[in-house]
């Protein structure tokens, strides 16, 4: 118990002998530590950008393949045509079953509605689509709104057209409840309900997109029920921990209501479910930021090392006068340690909030998360990073002034 | 049992050349508790030698440094820097306290390394022991704020704080005019004798070294009593 106690006023005496002795170093403490908050605040942004660039990357991802976890429902035959009316008939009964509420039908690409404009015809890419379809690929709303149930039961088919489609249709404002006529064997009006945002790298060479209700499609195309003509596919998105046990049910309780000559495949289609194709990516942004910030927090650890050691230099009667007064070396390594970890570490705080408030900032979030839906907030772990990469700085870099302070000769000290 | 005694004490240094001096030789002192020694000598008799020896900052080349009748080659270094810090007391020519801090900071500095009893009250023990050596109303100055009276006060304060049994004071009046020196030294003198404290004064002013019990000459490394010196 006595040693417990002596342990613990030799440790309260350490902390309150550097704490002393930053506050009256503190001009020079500042200035040392300026270099390391700034390190700092340059590692924790650069984590923090890293996430959000991890986030993006995922966001994309997700937008083509589906967000984890995606189970895609197909029926197909060698021997004869399916029907895949007949099969989201058949798997309604099931998702209701299971408690799966995101499911959506969806084209496989290829199709195109032509719309008319000023400028003539546009062809423009067509989603055929159900309403989950708007969460489960995260489509960005730039204007209005996506499509929802309740549309299926409007007179004119409601629609959700791309920025570029939008543009090239005349920038129409959506408050003036726009119309399109899509143009076929029956031309057919079309409410505009909302505008997603696009990606400035397809504009060169896109005429833009539409999506539709899967059932609106149905009533323009009525051969659209031929599957090898409309590619249509059911979509799912079920919660990633019961996945695989989803899809084992669904593909037994299917296949059991089809005859042999026809195969359900329930298949995972997200990109989590094949390790991420853009793992590879980020782990390069990552290595590349991480190796900037450690070049950074380097240069930054080598000028503190250089003021320290000046500064012990400096110190050496101090250190020789508190030696003659019963400090033990030992005492002395770990007090001139602890200047610099508690300098750091507080310097590092303070970086870390700096990078806080910038992060927060509403500007900065627009500039970095540009074409994000789901921005995170300040990631943990980089304000941990920087807090331990900081203490672990002070630490390193308080050693070798440390080594330098329990050689000092104690009478040539107090002579110094 | 003497407090501190030295037997046939020692010291040598190589030179560049490969040379041996000796710097003492066959030092022999014994120092009681309470007791006032003074030791005179020129620049370079090997006053600041004897002194790290006595404040077990240097070992003897050969002889014997015995603390209440231990040697001081039974002890480890850990052992013998908190046997400095807890009974022995420095007084130094230039002070050296430590700039930017206040009296009262200066003052705390030895209870730092202090036991938990001490350390826990030393903001008392520290006003307590600057108030003794009159500078109850500087407690918050700074040494650049104290003339020089004041600022070798503050170190007497401090090498007194921590009840030391030993004070090594090293020329403490080598930077002060006259007057001001004699006054600090009586003061050195009479908180050294309230406590009990035995004081080694390594000085080259004869009439201060004529305050003590007993004053010895150091030359050419050799330490004799000086009978001249001795208090009636």
């Amino acid at each position: 118990m006595r040693r417990l106690r002596e342990g613990c006023t030799v440790m309260v005496a350490t902390l309150l002998e550097g704490w002393t002795e930053l506050k009256v170093q503190r001009t020079r403490v500042l200035m040392s530590l300026i270099g390391i908050a700034l390190a700092v605040c340059a590692l924790t942004l650069a984590v923090a950008a890293g996430s959000f660039a991890e986030q993006a990357l995922r966001e994309r991802e997700e937008a083509g393949s589906g967000r984890p976890a995606t189970l895609t429902v197909s029926v197909w035959s060698e021997t004869e045509a399916t029907d895949p009316g007949l099969l989201r008939e058949r798997l309604d009964p099931l998702l209701e079953r299971y408690g799966i509420d995101y499911a959506t039908q969806r084209g496989w690409g290829g199709t195109s509605l032509a719309v008319a404009s000023d400028a003539g015809l546009l062809n423009l890419d067509a989603g055929i689509v159900d309403p989950p379809y708007g969460a489960m690929f995260r489509v960005p709303m730039a204007q209005g709104r996506w499509l929802i149930a309740s549309d299926e039961r409007m007179l004119a088919p409601a629609v959700v057209v791309d920025e570029i489609a939008w543009e090239n249709l005349g920038s129409p404002p959506l408050e003036g409840m726009p119309t399109i006529t899509i143009e076929g064997e029956r031309p057919t009006t079309a409410l505009i309900v909302g505008v997603a945002a696009s990606e400035d790298s397809s504009r060169p060479w896109s005429p833009g997109s539409i999506h539709l209700l899967s059932d609106d499609y149905l009533q323009l195309v009525p051969d659209a029920s031929d599957p090898m003509s409309n590619g249509m596919e059911t979509v799912l998105w079920v919660p990633e921990g019961e996945a695989e046990s989803l899809r084992t049910a669904l593909q037994a309780d299917l296949q059991a209501q089809y005859p042999l000559n026809q195969t359900i495949e329930v298949q995972r289609s997200d990109p989590a479910a094949w390790g991420g194709g853009s793992a590879m990516g980020l782990l390069w942004v990552r290595l590349g930021v991480g190796g900037v910030a450690g070049l950074v927090l380097l240069l930054a650890a080598m000028g503190l090392v250089n003021i320290t050691m000046v500064t012990v230099k400096y110190r050496v009667r101090e250190i020789g006068i508190r030696r003659a007064f019963g400090a033990t070396a030992r005492r002395v390594f770990v007090g001139v340690l602890m200047e610099s970890v508690v300098a750091t570490a507080f310097a590092g705080v303070i970086g870390i909030a700096v990078a806080i408030l910038a992060v927060q900032n509403p500007w900065v979030r627009g500039l970095i998360g540009d074409g994000v839906v789901e921005l995170p907030g300040f990631p943990f772990e980089a304000a941990l990073v920087g807090l331990l990469v900081a203490t672990g700085i002070g630490a390193v870099a308080g050693i070798l002034p440390a080594l330098v302070a329990v050689r000092v000769r104690v009478i040539d000290a107090i002579r110094f | 049992m003497s407090l501190l005694r030295l037997d046939g004490v020692t010291r040598s240094v190589h030179l560049a050349d490969g040379s041996l001096l000796e710097i003492l030789r066959g030092v022999d002192l014994a120092v009681d508790a309470g007791e006032h020694v003074s030791i005179v000598g020129r620049s370079g008799s090997g006053k600041t030698t004897l002194l790290n020896l006595l404040g077990f900052l240097d070992e003897p080349a050969s002889g014997n440094l015995l603390w209440e009748g231990r040697p001081l080659r039974s002890l480890s270094t850990r052992q013998r820097d908190r046997l400095r810090g807890r009974d022995i007391g420095f007084v130094f020519q230039q002070f050296n306290l430590l700039s930017g801090r206040s009296a009262l900071d200066n003052t705390i500095v030895p209870l730092l390394y202090a036991e938990s009893a001490l350390f826990w009250r030393r903001r008392v023990l520290a006003t307590a022991m600057l108030e003794r050596v009159g500078l109850g109303e500087r407690l918050g100055s700074t040494p650049e704020q104290l003339s020089g009276g004041e600022q070798q006060r503050v170190a007497i304060a401090r090498a007194l704080v921590r009840g030391p049994r030993l004070i090594l004071a090293d020329e403490p009046t080598g930077a002060l005019d006259v007057e001001t020196g004699a006054r600090v030294m009586r003061l050195l003198d009479d908180v050294a004798r309230a406590s009990g404290a035995a004081l080694i004064t390594i000085t080259h002013d004869p009439a201060i070294a004529a305050l003590a019990d007993r004053s010895y000459r150091l030359d050419a490394g050799s330490l004799v009593l000086d009978a001249a010196g001795v208090a009636a």
